[in-house]
């Protein structure tokens, strides 16, 4: 006997008929918003851009410190090389970006701090800090960039897998794209779409974490449209082969708004963090 | 004064026949028996706890008199009824805070049952069939074991999912068929928790501290993982405590 709260064959075929409707929506969405993203990796020819290592800052600025403690220094770039290595056309065209981790301040929006400067501006080697423990002095790799095409997950859309029709996925060009936000690789990455470790909504955290808001309390009505601006402007991955562990192989995430990247505003990024 | 008896023939042999003796030795007889079955309940009860204490209690020896007795060894190890009955005696016992703590002990012994018949029910105990990465493309028809997790119902779509085996290939070799494995992992209230079981955390802009080692252990194992030793520890340590209260 039919139980009550089974579904009649006509509603079945309104269900299906319904996650097929929101598969191709939701592949129309990944094709229309995928995003040219730069795989870090070891440079052929090694120029200023690296991870790791002491950071060569110009000679007046001092090493970050956050509550009297040295930061970790995790990267430097030279946006000349990303731009002409087919970076995001929203970061500008010049200009040397630093990154250092606060690793105990996740939680937070600024636990990483870009540092900015133009692109002739003079820089040197700055040591590691006395007090920068052990931990906290990464191996040194000069990078090179790799040009992907990443679609935005569906966390990133905000879209429930169990409501799509995965073999329709499975027919769309998307599966036979190589590169993707899934990759197994260390994932240090300029551009793009993260590589989310934990199911999370990334845009709308960076809105909350931007406006000061509770991650508990209410989303803003306008929170949708906002989110919209958020672009993934460096994701750095645990590597072994460096000594970097953000919690247990975690990843570090920082965004920015396109209008404030495309004004040379790295001021106002906002970073996240997961770990497994 | 005259005396009589053996004091008067200085523990010599009778001379004439002794009236009583067949009395004298029937009482020896029964206290050399006495004797025996009392230095056998001794051996036999010191064997015991060498092997650790009573085996099942014997049943059937005398009439049900209302009182429940305390579990044997092997009785005691049974999930809520060892426990529950161990509190019952001890009730009766007057001890009332063993009663409380095996009472406490049986509510334990609750949660892994729960927390795993809820997931066997689920199906998601185990995943057998590949693939046994964290996650997949959303493409692929083969869920990695995140996704995998949503569709079984362990856990919900946004909430963070602990692994208890570390995950980071410098410090542990673990593949990802064992690491990743529903039985090791442990869906979290929120990214507040998760956070704090890794470092310290910031909430509303005001920093919290990690976790100490036991809310970490607490906070960060499986149920079944963080019960099953409380279980045992507490069934080990009352047996040691009752060592001579009660034969």
């Amino acid at each position: 006997m039919r139980r009550l709260s089974e579904p009649n064959p006509e509603e079945r075929e309104a269900a299906a008929a319904a996650r097929a409707e929101a598969t191709r929506q939701v592949l129309d969405d990944m094709r229309r918003l995928a995003q040219p993203a730069l795989t870090l990796i070891e440079a052929e020819r090694p120029g200023f851009s690296k991870l790791g290592g002491e950071p060569d800052l110009p000679p007046d600025v001092e090493w970050p410190r956050a509550e009297g403690r040295s930061l970790a220094f995790l990267a430097q770039l030279d946006l000349q090389e990303v731009r002409s290595a087919g970076g995001p056309d929203w970061l500008p065209r010049e200009g040397k970006l630093w990154a250092f981790n606060d690793d105990d301040g996740y939680g937070s929006a600024d636990h990483l701090r870009v540092l900015h400067a133009a692109s002739d501006a003079a820089t040197v080697r700055h040591a590691f800090p006395d007090d920068l423990g052990k931990r906290h002095r990464f191996g040194e790799q000069r990078v090179g960039f790799r040009l992907d095409m990443v679609a935005p997950s569906l966390d990133w859309l905000g879209v429930d897998p169990r409501a799509l029709d995965i073999s329709r996925l499975n027919e769309s060009e998307l599966a036979a794209a190589p590169q993707g936000p899934h990759r197994g690789e260390r994932q240090h990455r300029i551009g793009g779409y993260p590589s989310e470790i934990q199911d999370e909504r990334m845009p709308f955290t960076a809105e909350m974490l931007a406006r000061g808001l509770s991650l508990d309390g209410p989303l803003p009505l306008d929170i949708e449209e906002a989110a919209r601006e958020w672009r993934l402007l460096l994701q750095i991955d645990s590597d072994p082969a460096l000594g970097m562990n953000f919690g247990d192989a975690g990843r570090l995430y920082v965004f920015i708004k396109e209008k404030h990247a495309r004004a040379g505003d790295f001021s106002k990024t906002v970073s996240n963090w997961q770990t497994y | 004064m005259a005396t009589s008896g053996s004091y008067a023939r200085g523990d010599k042999a009778r001379s004439v026949p002794d009236a009583d003796a067949d009395a004298y030795e029937a009482m020896a007889r029964k206290q050399r028996a006495l004797n025996e079955k009392q230095a056998a309940d001794i051996e036999a009860r010191h064997k015991q706890r060498m092997l650790g204490g009573r085996l099942f209690t014997e049943v059937g020896q005398k009439p049900w008199d209302g009182r429940v007795d305390h579990p044997g060894a092997l009785e005691s190890m049974i999930p809520v009824w060892g426990s529950g009955k161990e509190a019952i005696a001890d009730f009766q016992d007057g001890d009332y805070l063993g009663a409380a703590g095996n009472a406490a002990l049986a509510v334990s012994d609750l949660v892994p049952a729960k927390a795993v018949s809820g997931a066997i029910l689920k199906g998601a105990v185990i995943k057998a069939a590949g693939p046994h990465v964290w996650r997949t493309k959303p493409w692929e028809e083969a869920k990695g074991v995140r996704q995998w997790l949503t569709e079984k119902g362990v856990a919900k779509p946004g909430q963070p999912v602990h692994h208890w085996v570390p995950w980071l290939e410098q410090k542990s070799a673990v593949p990802d068929w064992i690491k990743n494995q529903p039985i090791f992992l442990k869906p979290m209230k929120d990214a507040v928790q998760h956070g704090r079981v890794h470092g310290r955390y910031t909430v509303d802009g005001v920093k919290l501290p990690r976790y100490n080692p036991a809310e970490r252990v607490w906070h960060g194992s499986p149920d079944w993982a963080k019960a099953t030793p409380v279980s045992v520890a507490g069934r080990v340590v009352p047996d040691k405590d009752k060592k001579g209260r009660r034969p």
